[in-house]
């Protein structure tokens, strides 16, 4: 079976227009799942909107927001607030307290690091968390290149150990391309080979990564979102004058 | 019967955004690519070839060992810029003959949108 290719973060800043043309692109690149990072304050109506546009386009648009707290309190505070309103939900670890709430938290989805390698904060004891609550890690790609060399050198070395201490505990690895233009948008396959090149994955680990883990990352929050949803496993699957 | 030591793998390119004005630019800002990414020693072992290129469309033809596909490609999927314009190199298709690559390429160009 064909793969379904799954780009979690288009990070294009474009209005709701531009945000057509985005998904119209990844459609053409073969995605049929984006995610584009939402303000907070989005609301259910402009959501609805958003997906019907998607549907028009023919791709799947997932709900998502990524919030960057200063600390465990308004980390704690966000999610409770947003996280029955946004599919995803990822959280840029700018400290050590963030990072550790965040991998520990199962209502986190993504975890994300800043491009500097003395902030990322996936350590062991982060992997061991993270592997725990089921959140993933995110590795953006498209950015790497807007490093200077010297930068990207060192931040590779990094994400080379961070992927090694994912695959040895179990932690789901997500990679989305980032692009913060519409021009940086790259084919799935493009940056599965950039992956297995940089960062140490397998080519099928890589497509995986781009394909079949953020699918069910999404399809897992869905199912969490959904009416019918009581616990993990437990599901309503009638109700009413349905039930015999 | 002579028989050639590896096999071959053609990369169909679409250029999105600045263009190479000639088959030589293209191979430069490849192979460029291909050294910052893998040094020296890679590209030594990844001798790529523009078998031809159409500035006008932005369309070309890019030959590479197949066993070292991988590092071209990621190479191409790396490049953002020419001269400090913004640019992108993508692979739209891949064969083993240029006879077939050249026969599939008009119905593998994309039409992208907000281009």
């Amino acid at each position: 079976m064909a793969r379904r290719f799954a780009d979690l973060r288009l990070a294009c800043p474009v209005g709701r227009e531009g945000l057509r043309v985005l998904m119209e692109r990844a459609k053409a690149f073969g995605f049929s799942l984006v995610a584009t990072p939402l303000e907070p304050t989005a609301r259910p109506e402009g959501l609805e909107y958003l997906k019907r546009i998607a549907s028009e386009v023919g791709v799947d648009l997932a709900t998502r927001v990524d919030l960057a707290p200063e600390g465990r309190q308004e980390l704690l505070r966000a999610l409770r607030r947003l996280r029955r309103r946004f599919e995803l939900i990822g959280v840029l670890c700018q400290n050590k307290e963030v990072a550790r709430v965040a991998a520990r938290d199962r209502r986190v989805d993504l975890l994300r690091f800043p491009l500097e390698p003395r902030r990322r904060f996936f350590d062991r004891s982060e992997a061991e968390l993270a592997s725990g609550s089921n959140c993933a890690l995110e590795i953006e790609l498209m950015p790497l290149f807007r490093l200077p060399a010297q930068h990207r050198i060192l931040l590779l070395a990094r994400l080379r150990d961070e992927v090694e201490l994912a695959k040895d505990y179990g932690v789901p690895v997500v990679l989305s391309s980032g692009a913060e233009e519409p021009i940086l948008m790259r084919r799935p396959r493009e940056l599965a080979y950039l992956a297995s090149e940089l960062l140490g994955l397998r080519f099928e680990e890589a497509l995986d990564a781009l394909s079949t883990v953020p699918a069910e990352v999404v399809e897992r929050n869905r199912a969490k979102l959904s009416p019918d949803f009581v616990a993990p496993g437990i599901r309503v699957i009638r109700r009413g004058s349905d039930c015999p | 019967m002579p028989v050639r030591r590896y096999k071959r793998r053609y990369l169909a390119v679409q250029v999105e955004g600045a263009r190479p004005r000639n088959a030589r630019e293209l191979e430069e800002l490849v192979l460029n690519a291909i050294l910052r990414l893998s040094g020296e020693l890679g590209a030594s072992s990844a001798t790529i070839k523009v078998i031809e290129y159409d500035a006008e469309r932005g369309v070309g033809i890019i030959r590479c060992p197949h066993l070292r596909m991988g590092l071209v490609r990621a190479a191409l999927a790396s490049i953002t810029a020419l001269d400090g314009r913004p640019t992108a190199l993508h692979v739209v298709d891949v064969s083993g003959t240029l006879r077939a690559l050249r026969k599939r390429l008009p119905s593998r160009l994309m039409r992208l949108p907000g281009q």
